[in-house]
């Protein structure tokens, strides 16, 4: 791994030093997520540590989605609205216990890092690969997107903006 | 009038049926490049104005008086953002009539708009406008002025927009028409799909520019230097800039600077031997770097060239990952760092079930991260150059590549490539693809196309690879079968015709005694790797372990690459919001080739079919190989090339009846590449009851971390049954005898909580009660069909008469008949009775003679026999055996036997024999087209259960069974032509069969080796059942 994070940084120092790199930037992101335990849409409090590390577009989708949210609620008090409960930013619904990433792909102003998930509940461990999709911004790198890539057919869907744009 | 004018009607002749311009203003090709430096790249990807106008010059009066625009996002295609041109599929048919080089009237031609503006400080800076793929003919115009043309649609165009730029917002306009010229010369498995479907980005250099950068990085004899040949193509604009230099830095994999200071570059020649330009120059840096960190898809060790140019104009930088390695052929061996690697390949087609032909960076960072898991090692990118981003991952991750030109002329296969109108084009295309992929060390070898016959097109395209880039070798399978296979299609296969033509033996689909033939007797002996085999349409892959065998024990076979990746299948959802994928003559196109674009080894989503297990176990690193059992003494073998087994740790288990009953861990194995060491485990004899057998189960899993996987994560593994028998047969303990009644016609047999009742009218058992529940819906009755799968036949297609499927259908298979012919009953002298039927199964081909029999013990336990008698009039049969339809309660499934996933008599090796769980529901396998699936093969007994642990168990007998469980017949999945075609009956239809038939790969290429099938004979099997 460490030989891994110099080439990284190889490449990085020679496009240009970086205030944060992708990596840390996911890391950020990826702790945060673990450690909230968000189910479903993250709430009002939980967006004020995802935002600064989500692209306008995403921090716009989910924004609209949890608008679209309250407004099924008020329309349909006794039903369930979507995007209420379940891992989202992962391929497992049932939820998420601990990641690692894995070797950035970094490349001009787009990186897409594997994610390497771990769930265990129910005394089964399930693991699967997502990759997290960044764009450069400024000196940063904000997350654009999650690719849910587990091998089973109960995905959420493509993609984190597929499903939260309703392609699901 | 527009600028287009003048490149849609060169000289007046129409730009799109006219196969000797294929670049207009169109630099020369260049290696592609991944880091840039800050605020030289401007991306253009996103909303584009588009209109889809009906040909080229309804789109022509468009750009010079538009109407209303619509949105479009790039890249993509258009096909599949709702416009009126649907897609179309066909594999070698055209999908039009016309003959080369015209082509319909109708024309979709899709016209692209957008602004940008430039940022301030590239100002008096070179502009280079990037295409990174238009499908098929791209025509430019920036701020009203003509640009240029291009038409090879999967490699980069590139014009100097530098003085038609101006301050403000410039105007683009991309114009693409779907067929041309070049139509005939992609024609290519896979959909027609069209539009700006790769990247579209600006990006700025200083006027004096690094115009390609050549990195020729190998290895000495020693394989243990580094040879660095760096070859800096200059552009100047003429004499070379007083003062340049060139700097060059080389940083290790650890990115630890490998020379003590950079060279620098002050001298430049004039141009290179094979790429002289009159206004470029040519830097040049040679140097050895001893014990160099070779590049192996083991263990791809990058190193980063760092190349700045200082000139009068500014500087430039160029940063690249770069690898050394060897390429080589000695004799019939393709030899990697000097050794023989075998290649563990898979064909691969850009393609994304959402976006078609514009695929994420983070999907084929998904394939690559699958196929490494999955133990592949190569890719050959069928059937043009894949995204260049791709190339970058297999660099990174390590596959080995066959990149292959954009060229496929297959329905004129022998007529194009000895068109001199066309000999252009084939040189282009090759040219475009090496200069832009040259510095990939992942590259092991350039394929001058797919099934375009063998013409003087192809011998100058391969002549020009020979001179201007010699360090890989030529891949060509249609250069096997020289120039005149069209003339005398029946000759027998020599390979050895054209070797100009291909340094590699690549046939496609050859049958295993082919192979094995021609690595025997070849007197031209080269490598022998199959470009395509084991086609995986729908539940394929059969005898792919057969395959294996021979190129392991045949010097000379060397691999292949399956066929091929990924389905092609186009996500919708039906009217009930049901997602589903698409396939040929679903848009309503016509002719079409149906779901033959389905037959890769992972769903359009990318979720492995079943098969990838049988691809795994075949290519694992590590093979375990008896020496004594009774002792524990195994042979580990190292199938890699250049890692040890360090990096893997092992484990092992004893299972009876799959519970573990001993297990520990392997000693920590440092086996070098490519050889064996021997281990001893401390096995003690286990006890077993009678009819169970002891497996010694090894799994070996990674030690730590590594780029593709987590550490833990399941690389190979191997299954031994171990020489253990049970001392003495159990004994059955005394019980009152079973009795028999007669009434209305109805024999009911009591044997303790058991009742089981039979009819002669019903020619089978028609109620099994155990404890008062009711298991049967209908008893067993002889079953000789399965839903056909692709390579049986393609359902949805005409002329498969000599296929399997063709040969049933002739003979009536589908509609077979069982009828019933009375029963009758014994008491026996043991206590037990036993009821026997006669049936017969008929159909237009013959008959089969079914007598059954079934002992009801009083212990409460059926034992069953069947016999089976098959007219010799039939044909090989899909499969023999008997159906049950069991009431929907029983929908717990629990088999010991090969899983979790299905296997078959000629897919089973990535199937361990083990205790399994699941449900009946949980058995079914989504295959785009509905076919046979969920069988389990080496079946000691199969149990299901409803939700109180009620449940009924088929064991076998003297011969292990294969069994399958579900909720669609045969004939359910046979009608359907799309998963949601099937409704789930609620019953459940269990399957005991004595065989099912291999799968083969029959769809393209060999059916089943004869050792798999069933033919029509005389047959015997039984089973017992129990209930608990």
């Amino acid at each position: 791994m460490k030989i891994l994070l110099t080439l990284v940084t190889g490449i990085l120092l020679a496009v240009g030093a970086r205030a944060e790199s992708p990596e840390a930037v996911a890391r950020t992101f990826f702790d945060a997520y673990v450690k909230l335990r968000v189910s479903g849409l993250p709430g009002e409090e939980q967006m004020k540590t995802f935002s600064p590390l989500l692209t306008p577009e995403l921090a716009g989708l989910i924004a609209a989605a949890r608008a679209e949210q309250e407004e099924f609620r008020k329309k349909n008090p006794d039903e369930k609205p979507p995007w209420i409960e379940g891992a989202l930013f992962s391929s497992l619904f049932e939820g998420v216990s601990a990641y690692r990433l894995g070797e950035p792909v970094v490349g001009d102003d787009r990186a897409s890092i594997p994610v390497y998930w771990e769930y265990t509940g129910d005394g089964q461990t399930s693991r699967w690969i997502d990759v997290v999709s960044l764009v450069r911004a400024g000196d940063t790198w904000k997350v654009a997107d999650i690719f849910f890539c587990a091998p089973w057919d109960f995905r959420p869907g493509p993609t984190l903006r597929a499903l939260l744009s309703g392609r699901e | 009038m527009s600028a287009l004018a003048s490149l849609l009607y060169p000289g007046g002749q129409p730009c799109w049926e006219f196969p000797e311009l294929f670049r207009v203003a169109k630099l020369p090709p260049h290696a592609s490049t991944r880091a840039w430096e800050p605020g030289t790249r401007l991306s253009l990807d996103g909303d584009w104005d588009f209109h889809l106008a009906k040909t080229p010059d309804a789109a022509l009066k468009f750009v010079e008086s538009p109407g209303s625009w619509e949105s479009i996002r790039v890249p993509g295609n258009w096909q599949l953002q709702g416009f009126w041109d649907k897609p179309h599929y066909t594999n070698v048919q055209m999908p039009f009539s016309d003959q080369p080089p015209q082509v319909p009237e109708l024309n979709p031609t899709g016209v692209y708009r957008r602004t940008f503006q430039v940022p301030r400080d590239w100002r008096g800076r070179r502009v280079i406008l990037h295409f990174g793929g238009a499908d098929n003919t791209l025509l430019v115009q920036l701020n009203g002025r003509a640009v240029g043309l291009s038409k090879d649609s999967r490699t980069p165009a590139e014009f100097d927009v530098t003085h038609l730029l101006r301050s403000g917002s410039n105007e683009l306009i991309a114009l693409v028409i779907k067929w041309s010229d070049a139509t005939f010369i992609e024609d290519q498995d896979h959909w027609w799909l069209s539009g700006l479907h790769r990247e579209v980005f600006l990006y700025t250099t200083p006027k004096y520019h690094i115009a390609d950068v050549d990195v020729r990085a190998g290895l000495t004899d020693d394989l243990r230097t580094g040879t660095l040949d760096l070859r800096v193509s200059v552009d100047f604009g003429g004499a070379v800039d007083a003062g340049s230099r060139l700097e060059v830095r080389l940083l290790d994999p650890k990115g630890k600077p490998v020379f003590k200071k950079p060279h620098v570059v002050t001298d430049f020649c004039n141009g290179d031997e094979n790429r002289p330009a009159w206004n470029r120059h040519l830097g040049r840096v040679t140097a050895r770097i001893p014990r160099v960190r070779a590049w192996s898809a083991e263990q791809p060790h990058l190193y980063t060239l760092q190349i700045t140019l200082h000139t009068s104009t500014g500087m430039q930088r160029d940063v690249r990952r770069i690898g050394f390695r060897r390429v080589e052929i000695r004799g019939r061996d393709l030899l990697i760092n000097g050794r023989r690697v075998m290649i563990k390949g898979v064909n691969r087609h850009d393609h994304d079930d959402t976006t078609g032909k514009a695929v994420s960076r983070e999907r084929m960072l998904e394939d690559v991260l699958t196929m490494k898991r999955f133990n592949f090692n190569a890719v050959r990118t069928s059937h043009y150059p894949n995204d260049p981003h791709f190339l970058d991952l297999c660099d990174q991750y390590g596959l080995y590549v066959i990149d292959e030109a954009n060229i496929e002329s297959h329905a004129y296969a022998h007529s194009i490539c000895r068109d001199r109108r066309y000999a252009g084009a084939f040189l282009d295309r090759v040219m475009n693809m090496v200069e832009r992929d040259k510095n990939h060390p992942c590259i092991i070898a350039w394929s001058l196309g797919n099934e375009s016959g063998y013409g003087p097109n192809h011998s100058a395209a391969a002549g020009w690879l020979r001179q201007a880039e010699p360090s890989r070798p030529v891949h060509y399978e249609g250069a096997l079968w020289g120039p005149d296979a069209d003339k005398n299609p029946d000759r027998k296969i020599e390979w050895d015709d054209q070797p100009f033509g291909t340094d590699i033996v690549c046939p496609m689909y050859a049958p295993i005694p082919v192979i094995k033939e021609y690595a025997a007797k070849s007197k031209k002996p080269r490598p022998l790797i199959l470009c395509e085999y084991s086609h995986a349409m729908g539940n394929s892959n059969g005898s792919l372990c057969d395959y294996w065998d021979a190129f392991e024990s045949t010097p000379g076979l060397q691999g292949g690459f399956i066929w091929e990746w990924i389905d092609h299948g186009i996500r919708t959802k039906d009217a009930r919001g049901r997602e589903y994928w698409l396939y040929g003559g679903d848009f309503g196109e016509n002719p079409h080739d149906a779901n033959f674009v389905c037959d890769g080894l992972v769903w359009p989503d990318r979720t492995p079919h079943p098969a990838m297990w049988e691809c795994k176990k075949l290519q694992q690193p590590v093979a375990v190989e008896p020496v004594n059992l009774k002792s524990g003494r195994l042979r580990i073998r190292n199938r890699q090339d250049f890692t040890t087994l360090a990096w893997l740790r092992g484990t092992w288990e004893v299972g009876v009846s799959g519970r573990v009953v001993q297990s520990g861990k392997l000693p920590v194995l440092k086996t070098p590449p490519g050889q064996s060491e021997t281990v001893s485990l401390p096995i003690r004899p286990p006890a077993l009851a009678s009819g169970e057998e002891a497996f010694l189960t090894l799994r070996f899993t990674t030690a730590s971390d590594t780029p593709w996987c987590e550490q833990g994560f399941e690389v190979a593994w191997e299954q031994l049954a171990l020489p253990f028998r049970a001392k003495a047969p159990g004994t059955r303990l005394r019980q009152p005898p079973a009795t028999l009644e007669e009434k209305n016609g109805v024999l009911t047999v009591t044997a303790g909580d058991l009742v089981v009742e039979a009819s002669g009218k019903a020619g089978t058992l028609t109620s099994l009660r155990h404890k008062g529940v009711e298991f049967l819906v209908s008893g067993p009755r002889v079953n000789i069909w399965r839903a056909a799968t692709d390579n049986d036949g393609i359902k949805a297609w005409t002329g498969q008469e000599s296929k399997p499927l063709g040969r049933w259908r002739k003979a009536g298979l589908p509609e077979f008949q069982v009828t019933g012919r009375g029963v009758s009953a014994t008491r026996n002298k043991d206590g037990s009775v036993t009821l026997s039927f006669q049936s017969v199964a008929t159909a237009r081909g013959g008959k089969i003679g079914h007598h059954h029999s079934y002992t009801v013990h009083p212990n409460g336990e059926i034992v069953v026999e069947n016999d089976f008698a098959c007219d010799r009039t039939l044909p090989d049969l899909p499969r023999l055996g008997v159906t049950f339809i069991l009431r929907p309660d029983f929908e717990h499934l629990v088999w010991f036997g090969r899983g979790p996933h299905e296997s078959y008599c000629d897919r089973k090796r990535g199937a361990a024999v083990g205790l399994y769980r699941g449900t009946v529901t949980g058995q079914y396998v989504p295959y785009i087209v509905p076919q046979e699936h969920g069988n389990k093969t080496d079946v000691r007994w199969m149990e299901l259960a409803d939700p109180r642990g009620r449940a009924i168990v088929f064991a076998a007998t003297d011969r292990l069974l294969e069994c399958s469980a579900s909720h669609f017949t045969a004939n359910d999945l046979y009608a359907a032509a799309h998963t949601i075609d099937l409704t789930p009956r609620r019953e459940i239809i269990v399957n005991l069969d004595y065989a099912q038939r291999g799968l083969g790969t029959a769809s393209c290429g060999p059916d089943t080796l004869e050792r798999y099938l069933l033919p029509p004979d005389d047959y015997w099997f039984g089973y017992r059942i129990q209930f608990r």
